[in-house]
């Protein structure tokens, strides 16, 4: 079968003292974060809501790390 | 060593990554476009391949030229062909005219007298019954059904080429199956288990069929996935397209550039394109806007609304002869005010 990445990453909404230390750590405000709809239907999961952090755990030949998103309204 | 190697790979702040992906993909797409377009053999799901295919994924069309998914069916049945052909069966999208010998129509009168091909009604297990109850659902026809035909009227004449139309429409009404799907293969892998390849991208309907691995639909169109599972697995989706479509060619490009380029497309959360209707349009700056596509609109616009520039990327800096913010360009240096005065 040809060979096909796994395309359903675990998400996961961080509280606001995490979302604060992912912030300093990168030294960038919460606005500068890549963004994730509020419809999106992993956020819609999780029942996130606009100002939230999400952490996705990716898995790519780069290797695994963590990339954040903030929900935005669509 | 092995440390020696990890730090070599580790970039430098202030590296111009976006230039060096731009870059790494650029090369490999000019040979693309130089052995394109002919490509042979036998294959029954048909893809498009090469430059075209990547400038589709690049651009974010909204409709690929060649849609696709790879279902895969849940554990407990993928090895029973029986089952799998069950499912099969409810994928394809099968047209009435696929299912007839013939018809006769007489538009005058408004009735169409369809001739069933019973070979074809037995390969897709249906009856007549059956499709004569799925036309009925129409409003604007009524239907009978005799042996081997179904007789269609239509409700309302409102002369020929009106009732024409309506008798096209018919005959192209879909019977079974998932509107989208063209064609659906099963096909077997080498453990024994049965997976489904189609040729047509419909995730939202799939899903809703028994026996299918919900959660695992492979489609190759961005968009289709964006919709049912989210941009992550949008991202990836565009990053897994473009790598193999430049490895399928022969090519390598390093996972870093194409996964920078999918980043940068799904940003905002929505897939957009990399082109001047995409990232490169909206850009902060005006000069830099103008220094890639349709110059003159972009400074028209920004007289109108009063614009500023605020001179901090390296296309407006390249523009005006300042240094540009990349690399060591990016260091600045200061004296703390303690020092100045140990100077003196």
């Amino acid at each position: 079968m040809v060979k096909t990445p796994e395309l359903i990453l675990k998400h996961e909404i961080l509280s606001d003292s995490e979302a604060k230390k992912v912030s300093k750590k990168y030294n960038i405000g919460l606005d500068k974060f890549p963004r994730i709809v509020e419809t999106d239907v992993q956020v819609q999961k999780l029942k996130g809501k606009p100002g939230d952090l999400v952490a996705i755990s990716r898995k790519d030949p780069t290797g695994n790390y963590t990339y954040y998103r903030l929900v935005v309204k669509d | 060593m092995a440390k020696g190697k990890k730090e070599s790979l580790i970039m430098t702040s202030g590296e111009a990554v976006g230039t060096l992906a731009a870059q790494s993909i650029g090369e490999p797409s000019t040979q693309m476009m130089l052995r394109a377009f002919h490509s042979a053999g036998i294959s029954s799901v048909i893809t498009t391949r090469g430059l075209p295919r990547v400038i589709e994924l690049i651009d974010a069309r909204k409709r690929p030229r060649n849609p696709g998914m790879i279902i895969r069916i849940e554990k407990k049945i993928s090895k029973d062909y029986e089952k799998v052909r069950e499912i099969w069966r409810k994928l394809e999208d099968v047209k009435l005219s696929a299912l007839m010998s013939g018809y006769d129509e007489n538009l005058r009168s408004g009735v169409m007298t369809v001739h069933l091909d019973p070979e074809r009604l037995s390969s897709y297990e249906i009856t007549g019954r059956t499709i004569a109850a799925k036309l009925g659902k129409r409003e604007d026809i009524t239907t009978e059904q005799d042996e081997k035909d179904i007789v269609v009227k239509i409700k309302k004449k409102e002369g020929v080429k009106s009732t024409r139309t309506v008798f096209v429409n018919v005959l192209n009404s879909s019977i079974i199956g998932i509107p989208g799907i063209n064609k659906a293969v099963v096909q077997q892998d080498e453990d024994g288990t049965f997976y489904i390849t189609t040729s047509g991208s419909n995730i939202g309907e799939a899903m809703k069929i028994d026996g299918i691995e919900k959660e695992d639909i492979y489609s190759n169109d961005p968009f289709e996935v964006l919709k049912n599972y989210g941009v992550e697995a949008a991202r990836n989706t565009i990053a897994n397209e473009l790598i193999s479509t430049i490895k399928e060619e022969g090519l390598t490009v390093s996972y870093r550039h194409i996964g920078l380029v999918a980043d940068a497309m799904t940003l905002t959360g929505e897939i957009k394109s990399a082109g001047r209707h995409g990232i490169a349009g909206e850009k902060a700056s005006v000069l830099a806007r103008a220094a890639y596509e349709e110059t003159v609109k972009h400074f028209i616009n920004a007289g109108v609304f009063g614009e500023t520039d605020r001179l901090s990327g390296v296309a407006e800096n390249i523009l005006i002869g300042k240094q540009i913010g990349v690399g060591t360009g990016r260091i600045r240096l200061g004296v703390r005010k303690e020092d100045i005065k140990k100077l003196k």
